[in-house]
């Protein structure tokens, strides 16, 4: 009889929890369909695809930690949701997306609070954050913030290419090399591939090691990767065109060559990760 | 998960929908076209002569999000002034247009005196605009922008952004533009470019609102 009342009761919360995941996705549709529609469109943040389900993962990896023990509801969970719900109409209204984002955020963290209370949430914290990483940092500001870097990038390039012997004359980002021009990336953007992979150090650092310190500074290293791998790209296209005739901007060999470096910077940050971890293991056994 | 968790989802799922139909109801959406494209209302500008436009290529206006543009020059007397506007009909843009801080680095030019100017309107009305001087081998450029919103200007995308949020609120606005002016400076000192500029804003600005408000020029 227990048996058969503990199964209805398991299953009128399946549908309960149900219920609030569809009132969810539809309360804040219009947010995620923007979401959806810049992850396709925008090379700098492609990466958003993979966060809904990587903080899903995340979460189930901690399935056991948070049901060990039964929640108890904060009632402080309720004017957050409140004040989320009330931020994202009035984001939709005034057009300001990057605050509907963050609301959508502000809303799960709420309802977590609401039903499972302060224990539940410091279990979710992680993945909760992880979501932080979906939102793409509006153009204007993203642009502003990576374009110095993008110069360098082309720098450090025109310098190397000067010493392989190939005469080159540089105009920021656009290079000039005998008989053909091309912009190494579009003059006006900034760095490629950033927060793809401050994400990806983000993940890799929580999921493979323990020290807190060692975390931050494989997320961190994101940024120097993504300067590397720039570096090799812009040089590899500078290369290819001078000895082999061959465009690798434009076109389908574009898009293989764009995939392998970034499968490089993936590399090059999990050779890092294995130089962290080692410190991490004896940082442990010390 | 007992009875108290259940009556919290509840209630969850009550306010979540209660939101998803207030944020479901239609609003006012995209302005539509303009009866007269904007190359065409500033071909006649008081005092100047429209002595050149150029064409940008598809590709240019799919990545700028343009949903019109002017770029022409001017000529007058001694001074000659080249015009950009990249223009949108719907607030979703507003972060369309690219920063020419960034864009002139990214090109090739070096910067300076770069700061923030009011040009005086015929009408008395002060235009916030900011400017800078732009330098690339021989070649010398003054050069005045500024970020509009609706009937505002500001001269920098935040201030754009918030002219634009109040606008929306309050009158249902959704037009933004980005205007770029640029004067080949040559010997001329800072306060001569700053002059014959000031003369072209006042031709044009009200040329230009005409455009913005959607009536005839």
């Amino acid at each position: 009889m227990q048996a058969e009342e503990r199964h209805e009761n398991r299953r009128i919360d399946l549908w309960l929890a149900l219920a609030v995941l569809f009132a969810l996705v539809l309360a804040f549709w219009p947010a995620w369909k923007s979401l959806v529609g810049i992850w396709s469109s925008s090379e700098d943040f492609s990466h958003g695809f993979i966060i809904v389900p990587a903080a899903l993962y995340l979460l189930w990896r901690r399935r056991e930690a948070v049901t060990r023990r039964p929640p108890r509801p904060s009632w402080m969970g309720l004017p957050v949701v409140l004040g989320a719900t009330l931020v994202y109409l009035f984001a939709l209204l005034a057009g300001v997306w990057t605050l509907a984002y963050l609301a959508i955020i502000l809303a799960l963290i709420g309802a977590v609070l609401f039903v499972g209370g302060w224990r539940i949430l410091r279990e979710c914290a992680f993945p909760l954050f992880l979501l932080l990483f979906m939102i793409p940092v509006p153009s204007q500001i993203y642009t502003y913030l990576t374009a110095p870097l993008q110069l360098f990038v082309s720098q450090v390039t025109a310098g190397t290419v000067k010493l392989l012997q190939i005469p080159v004359y540089r105009e920021g980002n656009i290079l000039h090399l005998p008989g053909h021009s091309f912009q190494v990336i579009q003059a006006c953007s900034g760095l490629r591939s950033v927060m793809s992979l401050l994400t990806l150090g983000l993940l890799l650092g929580y999921l493979t090691l323990r020290s807190n310190s060692l975390r931050t500074l494989l997320f961190i290293a994101g940024l120097p990767v993504a300067i590397a791998v720039n570096v090799v790209r812009v040089l590899a296209m500078v290369l290819a065109l001078h000895y082999l005739d061959l465009d690798l901007t434009a076109g389908e060999v574009h898009t293989w060559f764009g995939l392998g470096i970034f499968g490089l910077a993936v590399a090059l940050l999990y050779l890092l990760r294995g130089v962290l971890a080692k410190w991490d293991r004896s940082a442990a056994a010390g | 998960m007992g009875p108290l968790c259940r009556r919290r989802l509840i209630l969850l799922a009550l306010i979540l929908m209660l939101t998803a139909f207030v944020a479901h109801r239609p609003t006012a959406g995209e302005v539509p076209a303009k009866p007269f494209p904007l190359a065409s209302t500033l071909a006649r500008l008081d005092g100047w002569h429209l002595i050149g436009q150029t064409p940008l290529e598809a590709n240019v206006i799919e990545g700028l999000q343009l949903d019109d543009y002017a770029f022409l020059s001017y000529a007058r007397g001694g001074d000659l002034v080249s015009l950009y506007v990249g223009y949108y009909f719907s607030a979703d843009k507003v972060g369309a247009p690219h920063h020419p801080l960034v864009c002139f680095s990214g090109q090739g030019w070096e910067l300076s005196d770069v700061g923030h100017a009011k040009f005086r309107l015929r009408d008395g009305r002060q235009l916030p605009v900011a400017v800078m001087t732009a330098s690339r081998d021989v070649d010398r450029q003054y050069i005045v922008y500024w970020f509009q919103a609706e009937e505002e200007a500001a001269s920098g995308p935040f201030g754009q952004k918030l002219r634009l949020i109040r606008q929306r609120l309050l009158h249902g606005g959704e037009q933004s533009a980005f205007v770029r002016l640029s004067l080949p400076a040559g010997e001329r000192s800072e306060e001569e470019c700053r002059r014959a500029m000031e003369e072209f804003v006042r031709a044009f600005y009200p040329t230009f609102l005409t455009y913005i408000q959607g009536r005839p020029a």
